[in-house]
Formats: structure tokens, C-alpha cells, sequence
């Protein structure tokens, strides 16, 4: 059969990519947890536990698989061992190496996607599976072979474009024949397309038996001992023992197997990090790599197979090794340079932790806890994800500044839009530090506050801190507490403002904010106004808060002051949650012209039932009416349709038949 | 309501007496067509009439791309392909190969096969399908119902609910069922209101009771009314399959009487309705907008003058039946059978909807019964 010819031959060009592949040796026995839940995943609790050998048998048999987990744990080399297990069962096996992006690529995908994310397919087949073979050459393979596309690191590239991917596979799985998924990515809850048909997995920590049989039966170890971990155990077996800590490891490593001295060390860190500033890739260019560094580092990095060079430029054999060293590269500057650019950059714009708690396990303690209030003024979720990638023997950041962030990612879990307090129980689901578990599994906010006062301290800023958040309980607040809310500590200042918004009978802040705005607040300041206004009720709140929609010039304030509009509505009397509806309805093509701003009003309209007012489904019904006549964009149209669907789910389970 | 037996629709009764109730064995649909052809023979037509459908397009193509040397034989579609660099990579590799022109079964899907596949809304137009169609068996752990279990996975006809109103969860819903089972046709079944000229005349004549297959799909949305000026605004979808509508539905619409298949228990509400069966244009109306009956959709309705109903679904099918069609393989067709439970006019009509929305609902069951029995009993793939 010619068919069949076909099909030989691309298993031979599969089977000859899969032999470039050098053998993890020793290779370690995996186990994964696998759910279709990212609560359970993310919990660690799972409804089923595979053996290598089953995954492709059991979790393919849904078509789409993901398997979600932390940096080092194996995801690759398991997923090209799957590769190859598929070919010796006959199968088609086709590996969509994502780590081979490089900046380039964002533009071109960008072009290739414009009009529809779907025409993205061919693009993505051609470039990164390495055979030479576009989307539509796949589906040309005759409909009885069994097609399983495997793709590696998703999470090497940025969020959007890697939801984006994701939705280009769930389109070829459901149109393509016979055609399967299994994707690689970080421990992090995506917004998966068609997310019940996802069979969601997640490396487990090697057995003690496994790491033992490896380091001897002697060897002591902890249940979060990174040498469970198989980068860290393969490091340990090659660079040998010295320290707990995963930056210890990868420092043994660079300087032991890869033969740097710390000149050298400094050197190729310093191009590390340009590499992810350049590139905003794994893949770097190769030619201002080697001129950064110099021919003897090359040739040192060349012959301890740390890095690597194919036509497409250079990349680190292990995304952890670049990541230590653009840590390692942060670490040594000063702390002014910590900035969103530094951020964006360390953490491929927020998709990617590892190399940010890496930066935490290399600095001491008092610019650990620095560093990680310059994440938090750039982002909670960024801080939060960070932290999570810290185990307890790491230790890198102070306690204090520990339970700053447990307790505003708790503070959130009360939130009334979904996805807010989704994001937070999912930072703090992901803590491996102990001192998180009262935070995330507070059921109120008043047991937040109490764990927060059971952290003792002598820290001066601490106990500071603790006054201005304890008041969030009493539901009392100062004025001169409030005017906090103006301090250039983001954490000062943005306590107070989350605080404040717990305070009763606030009507009296409403005239201090709005003096403070007309004072020349800078934009932070404005932002945190306007996240107090959303708790006011009251018309001059709402006033003001449209006229920082309409006219501040930064983004953060109207992102945040759309925001608080739709929470000031969701408590507001029927009256003025009415005229709120109206002004938001006429800035529709505004609110429409920012993504940002729309993405927040979407998702700001979906809050908790349990806090939704009565008739709250009409009013979503008429913002997001509003939203899609002010597009022409038909994604952008199916999201606020996709929206409407959501709010009568959860606002009206049983909706009345319209035009049935 | 009391219990009865369920009226087997006679094509899949007929079909059913090879094995199994209600189901389709396609190995003894096999045997039968041996028994007129040899094995080989069959396969031998099958690839003569595949060659000749595909050289007739082959042959204007090649001529276009200058490649036509007398037949299909002498230049291979991928050597064609790979002249105008559509196709490198591999098959640069793979000189002499050709596309695969053999037979080709209609494809399996993740849960198996089914040659039609009934999509329906409500919980009334859900229980007359399956009352009709005597579809009462779950395939575990899904939401399909079908007349028999299958120990191959194949089903003749499978039913499902969608997983709510409007365009988009029938669009979700539509993608999974192509997924799931690949049928070969879907069927949008249900009820919907018709449309009116001035004297809130239903169009066409068309009436609660009556039943329409939609030979077209629009879309309100399709049209953006902007400081009194139109503008259209379209995007890829399929509409119901041409040949369906000439070969099966137009044909039933002239022969079928729906009051002849009434089994004595289902009235309608009016013993003057005539049920007859129209075709003609449906229009989706956008559930964002609001009701259909809403003064904007309303409003966008009015440039449509020649649709004779409307419901909130037909584009959601119209554009999963487009976008599903994403492989060479597989290239599944659609109808829209709609009973006509109310007239969209000036005054309010709820008691009338309510009234008809049942029977409305039973009627197009009996329609897309008759619909099911009189496609071969496998259209294949292709």
C-alpha cells in the first residue's frame, strides 16, 4: 500500500530524530499523577497514577494530554522516551520541540496568526517538529494510523503565544483523524480550549527506593529533597554532593562539570541573561553568544555538552542551567536594576518561575526579601508563583515577607471575581513551604488575619505591617492609616489600600481620595484609589472612577478603575448599579480599544454567585452586549459570547428558551 | 404518560434485522453487497468510479498548472503539488508515492462511528428524537444515545442533547459529536419560530405545526446596521447540503404527509393544521442581542425578508460543520429540520409557543425519521 509507504517513512524520519536524542543515563523510573481537574493537580491529589508505559495507552485515550510540572522534573526526557515508545508501537510520533524558539519566531507566528490562530498550524509542524512536513502533510497520512503529536516546552515560551499553541492542538486533534496530544508545561493552570476533554498529568517526585538506588541504599533524604527531582539527581550523580539548595547544585555543576572558574562563570551569565533579553527564547543567537563569551568558554560549554548549536542558533542542553545563570547574573547587580524590564525578562513575561527563585537562592536574606518585594510591586501572582517554586530546605526569603505574600494572595482568595480568587488558591495551592498551609486553607478572612498574628517577629517593618493589615478585621480604619495609601512602599501601600477596602461605613474616604488624585498621585497611587473606589458604593465613587477610565493616561489606573467599576456595581443599589451599567455600556469601544482593559472587564463581570446581586445576569447581559456590538473581531466576539454563556451558568442555571 | 412500544422507524428496523436491534452492523451490510459483487470487484469499482470522480477535477487542475499529459497515471497529485510548492520535506523524499486513492472506509472517531447524528436543543425536541428514533441507550460515560450497544462502535443513528442553547455551546457540542463519532450526516433538530410578512402572515404559508428544512443559513449577525447603513460582516460556514436537499429532503417535502405518521396519542393543538413541510432559508438570531423577539433582533431580522424562520442555533452548527471539515478524510454534511412551534409577530406569543412546541417538536421527529430512512444506508466519507 502507498499509504502505508508513507506512513514507514515517517516513522523512519521520527525514529532517526529520536536517535539525535543522547539516552538519559542512568534513566529513572517516573511515576504521574493524572486528573482532569487543575484543582487536583495543583493540589497534589490525583485520580489515577501511571507508569511510563501506561500514559500513552490510558491518558491518550481522551486525544489531548498536558503534563504539568516543575523545572527539573523530568518532563522531556519522559515525554521523548514516550516519543519513542509510540514508534515502537507503530505509531506516527511527531515532537514539536518549542524550546527551539527563538525571538524571531514570535513575529512570525504573529504574522501567520493575524486573522485566525488556527492558520497557525502549518507554521508550527514545519518549524519545530523537525520533519520537514507541514499540518496538512500529517492529515494526508491515511486515517488508520495512530498520530500522536508530542510537544516540548510550552513553557518556554511567552503565555499568550503558548495559549495560542494550545489552541491550535486542540483544533488539529478534534479535525485531524486518529490524531493525539501530549503537551509538556509548567505546574501552572492554564485556560485550556475545551478544557473536559484534557487529561491533565503531573511528574511525581522520584520514590526514595528510585533516588536510593541510585545514590546508595544509605543515602538520607527528605520528602522535599531535591535529589527527587531527576535534573537534580542526575546533577548530583555528575557533579557530586555539597549542598541541599537547587542553586547550590547548579552552581556545583557549572563550575565542576562544566569547568567554568568564576570569571568565566560571570562572563557566560552575563550572555545567559542577554540571551533571554535578546531572544525572549531559549535559543540564542549564535554568533553574539560566542562573541560575548570568547572561544575557550565556548569551546568548555561545547565539550560539557552544557550548551548546544544547531542551525537555528545555540541553547542550553537544560533550560535550568541557562536559568541559574541568568539568576546568577541578577544576583550580582544592583537591586535598582530590579524592574519590570529584569521581570518580564527572568520570567518570559511572567510564564516561568524557576529562574526568578533561583535569583532568591543566590541573594542573602535582606535582598532575597528585597527582591522579592520589587516581584510583588510588579506583580503578586509573579511573587506568588515564584515563592511556590521554593522548597523549605531552599529558604531563600525572610519569614516576614513570606507571610506578606501568603497573606495578600489569601486576602484575594475572598475576592469576589472568580478568576482572582481562582489565581490566588492556585499560588498558594502550589506553595511547598509550610508556613503557606494556614493561608490557603483559611475559610475566612478572619482566619487569614489570625495567621497572620500567630507569625511572631521583632522586625520593625513587620510588626508595622501587621498594625495596617490586622486593621482589616476591626473594619475601622483611620484616616491617617489611609493616607498610607500614598507611601512609596508598594507593600505599605498596597496593604492599606486592600485593607481599606474591608472598612465599613466608608463613605467619609471617598472626598480624601479623590483630593489625593486631584493632588498628583502617580499612577501606583491612582491604581490603589481606584482599587479602594470599587468598594464604595456611592455616585461621586463611581464618578470618579469613570473619569479615570476615560482620562489617565495609564493603562494599570483604567485597568483597574474597570475593574472597580463592575465590583462597585455588584454592591451598589439597584439605581446606581443601573447607571454604572449605562456608563459602561457607552465606553464600550473604548474599553474595547485596550486588550488589557476589555480582557479585565470580561473577566471582572464573572463574580461569585454567592456575592452576586439580585438581577446581576442583566447586567452582564448588557455590558457584554455593548462589548460585542463594539467589535468587529470575530475571536473577540466569540469571547464576550463565551462570557454571556458563563454569567448564565452561573446566575441562572436553567435559562428561559429564547427563540426554541 | 403511559408506556408503549416504540415505533420503530422502518429503515433502521429493516436494517436492524442483520443483527441487533436498532443498529447497523456494517460487516453484514458487507455480506450483502458480496453477494451481488466479488470482494475484489467491489473494490475494483470503487477505485474506477474514485478515479474518475477525482480526474475530473485533477484534469482542470493539472491543465492549469501545465502538468495534463493524458490521464492520471502519468503525474501524481503530490509530484503536482510539490511543482508549485505546496508540499516539500518529505515528500521531495519520496518520488514515485502518490496519494493514496484506495477505498477509504467513513472514518472512526475517539468513541466510534456513526452514519447520522441528531443534534437537538430542548428537552422537548430531545425526548421526540428519542422517542421517534428509539434511541434509549447511553454509550457510557458520554452524553450520545443510540438504539442498541455495539461491540464494533458503530451506530446508524446517535442523539445528543446540547449542552445548552445558542450558537456557541451547539458549536462546541458539534465539534466534540464530529470528534467523538464522525457522522457522516448531522442533523439539527428542533423547533423554531417562523417568520412573518406584513399581516404577520407566516411566510411562505408557513405555520405552528409545519415543518422546515432549511436549504440556508444567515445570520443577524452577519449584518452590522450602523447609523442607518448596512454592512455585512461574514465569515466561513457551511450550509445544509445541496444534494441532501434535492435528493431527500425536497422529494420528502412533496410525498410526506406528517399527519399520516401521528400514532393516534400526538395532536396538534389546531386539528385545521395542514404540517406541511417547507424549504426555505432559517436565520440565526445572536442570543447576545437578546430574545428573537427583542426589539433589536427584530430590528436586525427586517433586511432578511425571504428566511422563513428563525432559532438561536443554525450558525453554531453551520460554522462546527465548516471548520470540523478539517481533513482530508472526513467531510461531514448537514441538514436543519425545524417544526415550526410559533409565529414571530408583533404581539406576544408565549401561550402560543407553548401550546406548540411539543408537537412542533414531534413533527420535525417524524420528518428527519423519514430523512434518516431514505439515505443509503452508508453514504461514506467522501
Amino acid at each position: 500500500m502507498q499509504s502505508d509507504k508513507l506512513v514507514d517513512r515517517v516513522r523512519q524520519l521520527a525514529r532517526e530524530i529520536g536517535e539525535l536524542w543522547q539516552a538519559q543515563k542512568p534513566p529513572f523510573a517516573l511515576l504521574t499523577g493524572w486528573s482532569k481537574s487543575y484543582d487536583d493537580i495543583l493540589s497534589g491529589t490525583f485520580v489515577t497514577t501511571l507508569r511510563e508505559d501506561q500514559i500513552l495507552k490510558d491518558a491518550l485515550a481522551t486525544g489531548r494530554a498536558i503534563l504539568s510540572g516543575r523545572g527539573g522534573d523530568g518532563k522531556t526526557w519522559l515525554l521523548r522516551r514516550l516519543h519513542n515508545r509510540a514508534l515502537a508501537a507503530g505509531h506516527v510520533a511527531i515532537f514539536i520541540d518549542l524550546k527551539q524558539w527563538t525571538g524571531g519566531d514570535y513575529t512570525e507566528w504573529a504574522e501567520w496568526t493575524r486573522d485566525n490562530v488556527g492558520d497557525g498550524a502549518d507554521f508550527l509542524f514545519r518549524r519545530f517538529s523537525g520533519l520537514g512536513l507541514g499540518a496538512i502533510d500529517i492529515d494526508r497520512l491515511p486515517p488508520k494510523s495512530r498520530k500522536i503529536v508530542f510537544v516540548d516546552g510550552l513553557n518556554e515560551i511567552s503565555a499568550k503565544v503558548g495559549l495560542e499553541i494550545l489552541a491550535v492542538l486542540d483544533e488539529i486533534v478534534a479535525t485531524h483523524i486518529n490524531m493525539s496530544v501530549l503537551v509538556a508545561d509548567r505546574l501552572v493552570r492554564r485556560e485550556l480550549p475545551n478544557l473536559n476533554r484534557w487529561w491533565i498529568g503531573s511528574p511525581l517526585p522520584l520514590a526514595h527506593d528510585e533516588v536510593r538506588k541510585h545514590l546508595g541504599k544509605d543515602a538520607v533524604l527528605s520528602t522535599d529533597d531535591i535529589r527527587r527531582s531527576p535534573f537534580f539527581l542526575d546533577a548530583e550523580l555528575r557533579a557530586g554532593s555539597g549542598g541541599s539548595g537547587r542553586a547550590a547544585t547548579l552552581d556545583r555543576l557549572v563550575r565542576q562539570h562544566g569547568g567554568l572558574s568564576e570569571t568565566e562563570l560571570l562572563v557566560v551569565s552575563e550572555a545567559a541573561y542577554n540571551a533571554y533579553l535578546q531572544s525572549r527564547s531559549r535559543m540564542f543567537g549564535r554568533e553574539a553568544f560566542e562573541l560575548a563569551v570568547g572561544q575557550p568558554i565556548i569551546a568548555k560549554l561545547k565539550e560539557s555538552g552544557t550548551v548546544c548549536f544547531n542551525e537555528a542558533g545555540g541553547f542550553f542542553q537544560h533550560h535550568i542551567v541557562h536559568d541559574f545563570l541568568a539568576a546568577y547574573y541578577v544576583s550580582k547587580q544592583d537591586a535598582d536594576t530590579w524592574g519590570p524590564l529584569l521581570f518580564r525578562t527572568l520570567s518570559f513575561e511572567a510564564s516561568s518561575f524557576d529562574a526568578i527563585e533561583l535569583a532568591f537562592e543566590l541573594l542573602d536574606g535582606n535582598h532575597a526579601d528585597l527582591f522579592l518585594q520589587k516581584l510583588y510591586d510588579w506583580n503578586l501572582y509573579a511573587a506568588g508563583y515564584a515563592l511556590a517554586q521554593a522548597r523549605e530546605s531552599d529558604d531563600p526569603v525572610g519569614p516576614e515577607m513570606r507571610t506578606v505574600i501568603f497573606a495578600m494572595l489569601a486576602d484575594k482568595r475572598f475576592d469576589p471575581v472568580l478568576a482572582t480568587s481562582q489565581r490566588a488558591d492556585d499560588a498558594l495551592r502550589l506553595m511547598q513551604l509550610t508556613d503557606a498551609k494556614p493561608f490557603r486553607d483559611a475559610a475566612n478572612f478572619g482566619e487569614v488575619c489570625a495567621a497572620v498574628q500567630l507569625v511572631d517577629s521583632e522586625t520593625q517593618w513587620f510588626i508595622d505591617w501587621k498594625g495596617l493589615f490586622g486593621l482589616a478585621g476591626t473594619g475601622e480604619i483611620p484616616v491617617e492609616a489611609l493616607a498610607r495609601i500614598k507611601e512609596e512602599d508598594s507593600i505599605m501601600g498596597w496593604t492599606v489600600a486592600n485593607v481599606s477596602k474591608r472598612a465599613s461605613n466608608g463613605e467619609w474616604m471617598i472626598s480624601h481620595l479623590i483630593q489625593w488624585l486631584q493632588d498628583g498621585a502617580n499612577a501606583t497611587v491612582r491604581w490603589r484609589i481606584a482599587h479602594v473606589l470599587g468598594s464604595l458604593p456611592y455616585h461621586p465613587a463611581l464618578e470618579q472612577l469613570l473619569q479615570l477610565l476615560d482620562q489617565d493616561e495609564d493603562q494599570d489606573v483604567r485597568y483597574g478603575a474597570v475593574r472597580s467599576a463592575v465590583e462597585l456595581s455588584a454592591i451598589a443599589d439597584p439605581p446606581l448599579r443601573a447607571t454604572a451599567c449605562t456608563a459602561i455600556q457607552q465606553r464600550a469601544r473604548a474599553i474595547s480599544s485596550s486588550d488589557r482593559v476589555e480582557r479585565e472587564l470580561r473577566s471582572s463581570l464573572l463574580i461569585d454567585p454567592a456575592k452576586a446581586p439580585e438581577g446581576w445576569l442583566d447586567f452582564v447581559r448588557d455590558c457584554v452586549r455593548s462589548q460585542f456590538l463594539a467589535t468587529d473581531n470575530l475571536s473577540n466576539r466569540d469571547l464576550w459570547r463565551g462570557c454571556l454563556n458563563a454569567a448564565e451558568r452561573l446566575y441562572q442555571p436553567t435559562v428561559a428558551p429564547a427563540g426554541n | 404518560m403511559p408506556q408503549r412500544e416504540r415505533p420503530q422507524p422502518i429503515g433502521i428496523r429493516a436494517r436492524s434485522q442483520t443483527k441487533g436491534a436498532g443498529m447497523v452492523n456494517f460487516s453484514a451490510l458487507g455480506a450483502q453487497r458480496r453477494s451481488a459483487h466479488s470482494r475484489a470487484d467491489q473494490i475494483r469499482r470503487r477505485q474506477e468510479q474514485n478515479s474518475k470522480n477525482i480526474v475530473s477535477h485533477d484534469t482542470q487542475w493539472q491543465e492549469r498548472m501545465g502538468l495534463y499529459r493524458g490521464g492520471l497515471d502519468s503525474v501524481s497529485v503530490l509530484d503536482a503539488f510539490a511543482r508549485i510548492g505546496w508540499i516539500d520535506g518529505l515528500w521531495a523524499m519520496l518520488p514515485g508515492i502518490t496519494a493514496d486513492r484506495g477505498i477509504r472506509g467513513a472514518p472512526h472517531g475517539r468513541n466510534g462511528r456513526a452514519r447520522v447524528g441528531i443534534v437537538t436543543i430542548i428537552e422537548e425536541e430531545f425526548e421526540a428524537a428519542q422517542k421517534v428514533f428509539g434511541l434509549e441507550v447511553n454509550i457510557p460515560g458520554t452524553g450520545y444515545f443510540v438504539a442498541a450497544d455495539s461491540a464494533a462502535r458503530e451506530w446508524d443513528v446517535v442523539l445528543i442533547q446540547a449542552s445548552d442553547r445558542s450558537n456557541v455551546p451547539v458549536s462546541a457540542d458539534v465539534t466534540d459529536f464530529m470528534e467523538d463519532l464522525r457522522p457522516q450526516i448531522l442533523i439539527l433538530l428542533g423547533v423554531a419560530g417562523g417568520l412573518c410578512n406584513e399581516g404577520n402572515i407566516g411566510r411562505d404559508g408557513i405555520r405552528p405545526g409545519d415543518v422546515l428544512f432549511a436549504d440556508q443559513v444567515n445570520y443577524v449577525e452577519f449584518l452590522k446596521i450602523d447609523n442607518g447603513s448596512i454592512r455585512v460582516r461574514s465569515y466561513a460556514v457551511d450550509h445544509p447540503s445541496e444534494p441532501l436537499r434535492k435528493n431527500v429532503c425536497t422529494p420528502i417535502s412533496k410525498r410526506f404527509k406528517v399527519r399520516d405518521h401521528l400514532d393516534g396519542m400526538i395532536h396538534p393543538p389546531a386539528e385545521d393544521a395542514p404540517c406541511r413541510i417547507h424549504i426555505g432559508g432559517i436565520v440565526s438570531a445572536e442570543k447576545v442581542l437578546g430574545d428573537v423577539r427583542s426589539e433589536m433582533q427584530r430590528e436586525l431580522l427586517k433586511p432578511f425578508d425571504k428566511p422563513l424562520a428563525v432559532d438561536m442555533e443554525s450558525i453554531g452548527m453551520a460554522r462546527a460543520v465548516c471548520h470540523g471539515r478539517g481533513s482530508f478524510w472526513y467531510h461531514p454534511r448537514y441538514v436543519i429540520i425545524r417544526g415550526i412551534s410559533d409565529l414571530v409577530a408583533d404581539e406576544e406569543n408565549n401561550e402560543q409557543r407553548a401550546q406548540w412546541k411539543a408537537f412542533a417538536a414531534h413533527a420535525a421527529a417524524l420528518v428527519a425519521s423519514e430523512f434518516v430512512q431514505t439515505l443509503p444506508a452508508d453514504p461514506g466519507g467522501h
